[in-house]
């Protein structure tokens, strides 16, 4: 552990003394947060009260009504308390600048871990620390689900809490882990892989993370309210009309995490493309900065759709307009396809960052180059521009236009395409190379081959008479879990095992790391593979209950299901006991030739101490003389020996 | 537990290399604004849904609609994007009275703009709850009329900071950030204004 | 980047009035006459996407100088980047004129040159093996001629060639061997101009006729 140091004194020898007795109360942090969000509280209440009795809208009091605005009211208080926005204020109000002393940038204890930081790094570990404490939450609430599942009949919750078990247990998953996992392992890597000192706006960055808790809280608050069981899709008009407040608990919580998600978007994409080291073309970026664009891309466009129809399906509930209501000349299948429009390019979401972490770590761990680096980048924009044209392959049975089947079955089809490209590309990447079967190159390598597989259950669905079979059976359960869990988690692990050494400065345990990958494939295959059965035998999903004849590979399902989750604590243990005791990692454990490597283990708070010069590919392994970049001009950068 | 290195280390961060000729606020205001054009575009999309899909008369009987005092909040809006425009340009040529007029204009036009709106919510006669195009139009009006109540907050932001004398010929990067969000709101207006009043 | 439309607030406000004559030409065909009205929109945007798309990046001029620290005072060097024309007399005169009267340190750049698809499926074995046979040849043939030279296979495009050369040797000026006009695909794609608007050191334009020599 290394003592405090000079340069972090020298820091903070210019700025204002702390805050002491009451005013550490105004200081941005926690002190404030209590007091400010029990007023922004008050400021709803306030002008929720005074409008509802200015225009006679009775009852006054309207439980509802209050807590939808509430929901709104209260993280902002939240966010000015913790000083998300002091900055921004200072500047609208037209106060003298102060100059930049950096004091709110950078870990210097564990204390700085838990306040409004602009330090990419710090967010960057915010991010994956908060997101897996959801996966953790999202995954004992799968376990529930399994323990009920386990036998035919209901034996420890009823119907409505089944529902919404799997409503939340999507809900986290999706919007408060596999998104901001990407998005906080992005964070990390990306200004160090490109060269910069930070991302473009640290402190929009700051923000972002911490709309995280506030989105991730209202979702599991949703449960002690009468919770909302109408799944994470939220269809009109069973989420908006006919469900309890709960479901206001899932839009809010969803325009939380988008707002959060919109904003890192942002934020990535202003980075790269304005702030790459020179000589840093877009050609030479490392995959995982080309994923992160496109994601970004996506991101920025299409979050909006889900934001909009949750704004549609929470005006039906709340404010009773009509924008699903068929008798008032409402369109109800505008809420799938304003939904789908955004859920489809939330899987690539889901799904692109985790690519560019494979090529990452496959082309590291197999020291060769990624095979057709170009059209590795350019596959990532093809199925860009492509995932906008197959929402509706999500509603081929809704009872939506006919004539709309068949192209977006035969779009869903050519999307395989590039995503084949891919595939085959790491696999000839693999190709004769010096293989070193790690932690991250085990996951990366079972994400090849799982992938593959819920690529082709993928397929299968594309084809509407197989998909008129088997929608809404455990078949697409087991799909969207061999994509989301043996793609997208599979690279989440691979991309926090190769990250570790250079987030914490410290090295895994390789054994334990080695026993979770082979624990994680064997639960996790013996869990879903099954269910592929399940759903072509007719075994409807979002059920708590089952017909007879499924009991036998049901009990299978659940028992494997504990092995699984088990699996998950060798990896927290092996994270924490890592973190705090394990071996000083080297600048460059995986002798990788990206930047990121070229800096210390974890890397300096400014990140470089000056800009390097990048002079050639970041993937040249094996290559005689070549140089991703050099620092100090024409001095080369030592290579840690050796010619591979 | 420290989180960085020992350092004999830079106090402070090297200057990023600029690797685009787009200035990084500009395009992230731009960026925001298509994340902002997508919004309107999910409800637009349940416009379409909601008038062209299900074969609706427009506005459907018996509904009503002020085109004649929406066309001269158009007016004032366009006029706004003008004295924005103007305000800038003052700048950028040294004239501080022209900034401070301009923005001056332009937030109290904004604001006329809103209350129109607000007035004529409160005269038209139907409400949300009637049927989906009570429903939509104020969707899409109100959709429109929370990012003036944006812009409108941007704008006494940069009204204020122009009175306590910021901005000059060199740095006046927040008006000319806040004049794009500006003119966004505006043609978002032209937009909405053609597609439920006049069309 | 072709994806942003607006570089600033005049774009935008030039937008704002081209939004209200694009809406107003509409609702008046609209008015005269429904199917008008689709006709005008769908001609004003076939104007607008093809202006859009019209819009050329211009690669606008970032000069790029040198990064070097540790050299002595009294030496130069020389960047040469040729491709077939080293084996040329005229350039090896033109080194050997250079690097006189000082200690001169050469590097010769020899671009693994590829052709369109092969560049665009990332395959570039061919390439290197092939610029690395041209690039021993010209190191023999400078050493023949007395010009000690290291070499350096660089990027497939010229131009990045020279600029990756540029930040890790340092060259105080470059000399850029070419065919003559008509038969050289530099010209063509205007490398040595590229190369003069991108880069703040003095470069030499040889032209090679290796018909003639």
């Amino acid at each position: 552990m290394t003592t405090a140091t000079t340069a972090h004194d020298e820091l903070h020898a210019g700025a204002a003394p702390p805050p002491h007795g009451w005013r550490r109360l105004l200081a941005p942090g926690w002190l404030r947060v209590p007091w400010m969000s029990a007023l922004f509280f008050g400021i709803g209440l306030g002008i929720t009260l005074l409008v509802r009795w200015a225009e006679g809208w009775h009852p006054i009091w309207d439980g509802q009504v209050i807590t939808t605005i509430e929901l709104v009211a209260v993280p902002f208080g939240f966010l000015a308390g913790i000083g998300g926005f002091d900055y921004w204020t200072r500047y609208a109000i037209g106060s003298p600048t102060q100059p930049e002393d950096h004091s709110g940038h950078g870990a210097y204890s564990w204390r700085d871990y838990f306040r409004i930081n602009t330090d990419h790094k710090v967010i960057g570990v915010q991010y994956v620390v908060t997101t897996i404490f959801f996966f953790v939450a999202a995954g004992l609430l799968a376990m529930i689900m399994r323990a009920e599942l386990a036998r035919p009949g209901m034996q420890f919750v009823g119907n409505q809490v089944f529902n919404e078990l799997f409503s939340v247990h999507a809900a986290l998953m999706i919007f408060l882990f596999i998104i901001p996992a990407f998005a906080g392992l992005g964070n990390y890597v990306i200004p160090l892989m490109i060269g910069a000192p930070d991302m473009a706006f640290p402190r929009l960055n700051a923000l972002s993370f911490w709309l995280l808790p506030v989105a991730g809280l209202l979702m599991l608050s949703s449960f002690f309210v009468p919770g909302f069981g109408c799944g994470w899709t939220g269809y009109a008009p069973l989420c908006s009309t006919h469900q309890e407040l709960g479901a206001v608990f899932f839009n809010m919580g969803v325009q939380w995490a988008g707002a959060s998600s919109i904003m890192t978007a942002l934020n990535f994409l202003v980075t790269i493309i304005t702030m790459r080291a020179p000589g840093m073309t877009f050609w030479r970026l490392p995959l995982l900065v080309w994923a992160n664009f496109t994601t970004s891309l996506l991101v920025v466009i299409a979050t909006p759709f889900i934001a909009g129809s949750q704004f549609m399906t929470m005006f039906d509930h709340i404010m009773h307009t009509n924008f699903f209501n068929y008798e008032a000349h409402g369109y109800v299948l505008g809420y799938q396809h304003i939904f789908w429009f955004y859920s489809h390019p939330a899987v690539y979401i889901m799904m692109l960052p985790g690519f560019g972490i494979a090529s990452e770590v496959i082309s590291t761990f197999a020291r060769k180059p990624i095979f057709g680096y170009r059209l590795m980048a350019l596959s990532l924009m093809a199925i860009l521009v492509l995932g906008f044209s197959v929402w509706a392959h999500h509603m081929f049975v809704s009872g939506m236009a006919p004539w709309l089947r068949v192209p977006m079955m035969v779009t869903s089809v050519v999307i395989a395409v590039p995503t084949g490209i891919k595939v085959f590309s790491w696999l000839a990447t693999l190709w004769e190379g010096k293989l070193n079967f790690s932690t991250p190159m085990l996951f990366a390598l079972g994400f090849v081959s799982m992938f593959v597989i819920g690529g082709l259950s993928g397929i299968y669905l594309a084809a509407v008479p197989i998909d008129i079979h088997v929608s809404d059976t455990y078949f697409v359960v087991a799909h969207i879990h061999y994509v989301l869990f043996g793609g997208s988690l599979f690279t989440i692990f691979a991309g926090i095992y190769y990250w570790f050494p250079k987030m914490t400065g410290r090295m895994y345990d390789e054994r334990l790391g080695k026993l979770h990958f082979w624990l994680t494939f064997i639960g996790f295959n013996a869990t879903f593979f099954p269910m592929h059965y399940l759903g072509i035998q007719g075994m409807p999903r979002r059920v708590s209950d089952y017909a007879p004849r499924f009991a036998d590979l049901n009990f299978f399902i659940s028992i494997a299901s504990f092995f699984l989750g088990a699996s998950t604590l060798v990896f927290l243990y092996n994270m924490i006991v890592s973190w705090a005791r394990g071996a000083p990692a080297p600048a460059n454990p995986w002798r990788a030739h990206t930047l990121e490597w070229q800096v210390s283990s974890p890397p300096p708070v400014f990140n470089f101490d000056e800009i390097p010069q990048v002079v050639g590919g970041p993937y040249e392994y094996g290559v005689p003389g070549a140089r991703h970049a050099v620092f100090n001009g024409d001095r080369v950068i030592e290579e840690e020996e050796v010619n591979v | 537990m420290s989180a960085h290195a020992e350092t004999q280390h830079a106090a402070h961060p090297p200057v990023a290399h600029q690797s685009s000729r787009v200035d990084a606020r500009t395009l992230g205001m731009f960026l925001f604004i298509a994340s902002e054009v997508m919004l309107f575009g999910s409800f637009f999309t349940a416009y379409f849904f909601i008038r062209v899909v299900n074969h609706q008369p427009w506005p459907p009987h018996p509904f009503h609609l002020p085109v004649f005092v929406a066309f001269v909040n158009t007016a004032i809006l366009v006029t706004s994007s003008f004295t924005m425009h103007w305000s800038l340009q003052s700048i950028k040529r040294g004239n501080r009275v022209g900034l401070q007029a301009g923005l001056t204009l332009t937030l109290l036009m904004g604001l006329t703009f809103l209350l129109t709106q607000l007035l004529e919510y409160a005269r038209i006669g139907f409400t949300p709850h009637d049927q989906a195009f009570g429903t939509i139009f104020f969707s899409l009006t109100g959709l429109h009329g929370a990012h003036v109540l944006v812009g409108l907050t941007i704008l006494a932001a940069m009204t204020t900071r122009a009175y306590r004398g910021h901005f000059s010929p060199e740095a006046h990067n927040g008006v000319e950030i806040g004049g794009i969000y500006w003119h966004f709101v505006d043609v978002m207006w032209i937009i909405v204004f053609t597609t439920v009043y006049v069309l | 980047m072709p994806l942003n439309p607006f570089r600033s607030e005049a774009e935008a406000y030039r937008f704002v009035w081209l939004t209200i004559g694009y809406f107003g030409l509409i609702v008046a065909g609209a008015l005269i006459n429904r199917w008008v009205g689709l006709a005008v929109f769908i001609v004003l945007s076939a104007i607008v996407l093809f202006f859009y798309f019209r819009r050329g990046e211009r690669r606008g001029a970032r000069v790029l100088s040198p990064t070097r620290a540790h050299t002595a005072e009294d030496e130069r060097r020389i960047l040469v980047v040729a491709n077939e024309t080293v084996g040329g007399e005229t350039l090896r005169d033109a080194i050997r004129r250079r690097s006189e009267g000082s200690r001169a340190k050469v590097l010769v750049v020899s671009p693994a040159l590829n052709t369109p698809l092969k560049h665009w499926v990332s395959d570039d074995d061919q390439a290197r093996n092939a610029a690395q046979e041209r690039l021993d040849r010209s190191l023999a043939r400078l050493m023949e001629a007395g010009i000690e030279a290291r070499g350096e296979i660089g990027d497939g495009e010229p131009l990045q060639a020279i600029e990756d050369a540029l930040r890790t040797f340092g060259a105080d000026e470059i000399i850029i061997s070419t065919h003559p006009e008509g038969r050289s695909n530099w010209l063509e794609k205007g490398v040595v101009s590229g190369a003069r608007e991108r880069f703040a050191v003095p470069i030499t334009h040889v032209v090679v006729d290796l018909q003639r020599e």
